[in-house]
């Protein structure tokens, strides 16, 4: 299998567009960053009124325990990945 | 050993409980921070407040915080760190911190440096819900990336 199922959770502003959870495909190899874009894809295939490339260009790509740097490689060893995006925070 | 508790919750704070928790034999002080939803925000009336929370990462960024708490103003704390997620009517919590010490001034301290790096570190947003029916995503602190500059 060439690629892997990247399921993203989606948090705060992004849920205005109604699913919290989205599911992209990258290549084998792929880096962080790769996700961000495919994100920005899939929104806006979705959501015609999708405007927020501003948001997730300050958004951070996360999984469970960290944030993650757009140039790291994802781990794809399972063929499918649970990650998140991440807007600016607000909380407390 | 560290005492430090670190939560995420989906119903009320219970302060009494997480007090008991942090207690040793030593502490001094009990000190006790608590956030609630106020009425009104930027001149606008609030109703209510939703806080949608990355629950794994959020428990993992306050048991961060709590050790860099015991790192900076000493060992002997304790550190408890409970957010609350879902939607909150005026008046009702949405954070605890509480920090117990032998001391009160490393308790205030500590108190005052975790929420105020929960702020701009954990990954938690709030969605207001106005009087006049409309409702907001706040605007935030961006995180940052490990490879940032």
């Amino acid at each position: 299998m060439s690629a892997i199922q990247v399921e993203i959770r989606l948090f705060g502003a992004f849920r205005k567009y109604g699913d919290d959870v989205l599911v992209v495909e990258v290549p084998r190899g792929a880096r962080v960053g790769a996700v961000r874009r495919r994100v920005a894809d899939e929104l806006r295939r979705r959501y015609p009124t999708f405007a927020e490339e501003a948001l997730l260009d300050v958004s951070v790509v996360a999984d469970a325990q960290r944030v993650l740097g757009d140039g790291d490689l994802l781990d794809g060893g399972a063929g499918r990945l649970s990650l998140a995006v991440l807007p600016p925070v607000c909380g407390g | 050993m560290s005492r430090i508790v670190a939560r995420v919750v989906s119903g009320p704070i219970h302060a009494e409980g997480v007090l008991a928790e942090l207690a040793a034999a030593d502490d001094g002080a009990e000190l006790l921070f608590v956030g609630v939803v106020r009425n009104r925000n930027d001149g606008r009336p609030v109703r209510a407040v939703s806080y949608d929370v990355f629950a794994p990462l959020a428990e993992k960024v306050f048991r961060e915080l709590g050790e860099e708490a015991l790192a900076r103003f000493g060992p002997a704390l304790g550190v408890a760190v409970v957010h609350r997620s879902g939607r909150l009517e005026v008046g009702e919590a949405s954070v605890m911190v509480a920090v117990t010490s032998p001391h009160r001034a490393e308790a205030y301290a500590a108190s005052r440096f975790v929420i105020e790096q929960l702020k701009v570190r954990a990954p938690i947003w709030k969605q207001e819900h106005y009087a006049d029916g409309d409702s907001a995503w706040l605007r935030g602190h961006a995180l940052r990336t490990p490879d940032a500059a």
